[in-house]
């Protein structure tokens, strides 16, 4: 079965000023997979995230995002993404609940509620989420904002650096419960880190971005997430 | 369409929504209102007649002020916090952005108004609470709303924002200051309709033209981020 490609990327320039930050950038990514985009600072990662929400424009090139051109059709495209930045893209005087009320008022074809309950418990947030998001730790605030790329049911998920800040114990509910989630309701992910480990755990894919382009790609046997998944099922059914 | 509305309101609503949580960029504006109006009190020491013929420029340029102060403010929230990054990833158009932050602001100004309305009625001891004022008011403030939002956009990117902005909105909020003014004028001058209609008419064709123009620069200016 071929699967049809969720990101295409082609020949896509990208330059502010006189600094060129993606050259040429050829890409893609097929949907339900999950591609990790290694590379070290100022090579160009958060420009490519921020390109793939539509929230910057390529100087030259294509991208296409469920065959929807990014220029063209933004504002569709900006209704089956979501997006988990460095900043957490909450307002700090709200509770976490009114912002997550306030974001999803302009997705109106889903249940908030029932959407609302089942992230709630898969982050681990259920506790924390009247709080003012100003009282919540960095990482708590972070686990807040992928709740909220998250809660209008996404069919692309684009998470620059999702780790950064995270302590063991959220990385591990982040590669234990958040990501075998995903897969198992077949979200296409692209994601920027700098932690290898975590990449090999989650990725189907792994590219490196080296002078504006991939450098490296390959495809990772992984079968960490098909295993946990698989486990989940079985103490399931035994319950 | 009614999503449309829905969606500005949305917008606006959450705006007002945090500022009554925090009531910074109201207590700001109007202090800062407030001292102006006494301080112009305390400086012009003249009859009743000249203030008359004064006292709209005093008024519109304290409006004027506060808002540059309150725009700074309003701004300054939203982008060092990176939050006006999560608005522009919604599924609407930019004109939807671009309005549901003019109501905001334009709601902000109006309160201000009418606080500093009746304060410069008793100070200045002149009835400027006229329907004819208040008709004017509503156009100016939603002139300077809309050019504020749009420079205030086009300059938040840029380190020197606070001194940019009011250099280039002064140049072009200055029609509406003009009309504004012409019009208190008249009124409190006690003379017909008929003699400042046409300010009132100039300002709301100018409301239209600036929105419509704005709206379509905004989205052009948040194209790319």
């Amino acid at each position: 079965m071929i699967s049809k490609s969720a990101i295409e990327i082609s020949n896509v320039n990208k330059s502010f000023g006189s600094k060129k930050i993606l050259n040429d950038l050829l890409m893609t990514i097929k949907s339900s997979e999950r591609y990790v985009l290694l590379g070290s600072n100022g090579s160009g990662k958060t420009t490519l995230a921020k390109l793939l929400t539509t929230l910057h424009v390529p100087d030259k090139g294509k991208i296409l995002l469920n065959g929807n051109d990014s220029i063209k059709d933004a504002e569709h495209i900006r209704s089956f993404i979501g997006y988990v930045g460095h900043n957490s893209l909450l307002y700090g005087d709200l509770s976490a609940y009114d912002n997550l009320r306030f974001f999803s008022n302009f997705y109106p074809k889903f249940d908030f509620e029932k959407q609302f309950d089942y992230l709630s418990h898969l982050l681990n947030l259920s506790h924390l989420i009247n709080q003012k998001v100003n009282k919540l730790s960095h990482g708590e605030r972070k686990r807040v904002s992928i709740m909220k790329a998250m809660i209008t049911n996404p069919s692309i998920l684009i998470m620059d650096e999702p780790d950064a800040g995270l302590d063991s114990n959220s990385l591990d509910n982040l590669r234990n419960s958040f990501f075998p989630d995903l897969v198992s309701r077949n979200i296409t992910v692209f994601m920027t880190t700098h932690n290898t480990e975590l990449a090999i755990s989650i990725a189907s894919v792994i590219g490196i971005l080296h002078q504006g382009q991939i450098g490296f790609e390959t495809r990772v046997a992984n079968q960490f997430l098909e295993i946990i998944k698989k486990y989940k099922s079985m103490d399931t059914n035994q319950s | 369409m009614k999503n449309y509305f829905l969606y500005i309101w949305y917008i606006s609503a959450k705006d007002i929504q945090v500022e009554l949580k925090k009531k910074e960029l109201l207590t700001l504006t109007t202090i800062f209102a407030i001292t102006c109006v006494v301080i112009f009190n305390i400086a012009i020491d003249v009859s009743a007649q000249a203030y008359i013929r004064v006292l709209p420029g005093i008024l519109w340029v304290t409006i004027f002020f506060t808002a540059v102060l309150g725009l700074n403010r309003f701004l300054s929230v939203e982008r060092d916090s990176g939050n006006f990054e999560s608005l522009l990833l919604l599924p609407i158009s930019r004109d939807i952005l671009f309005l549901g932050k003019v109501t905001t602001l334009f709601f902000f100004m109006t309160i201000v108004e009418i606080l500093i309305f009746p304060l410069f009625s008793v100070v200045f001891n002149l009835n400027i609470i006229n329907i004819s004022i208040i008709l004017i008011s509503i156009l100016a403030t939603f002139g300077i709303s809309v050019l504020g939002i749009i420079i205030g956009s086009m300059t938040s990117n840029t380190d020197v924002r606070e001194t940019l902005l009011p250099i280039l909105l002064f140049p072009l909020i200055f029609p509406i200051l003009l009309a504004a003014i012409e019009v208190t004028g008249a009124v409190l001058r006690g003379e017909e309709w008929a003699v400042y209609g046409k300010w009132v008419q100039l300002l709301a064709i100018i409301d239209i033209i600036f929105s419509i123009v704005c709206s379509f620069l905004f989205t052009h200016v948040m194209k790319d981020y």
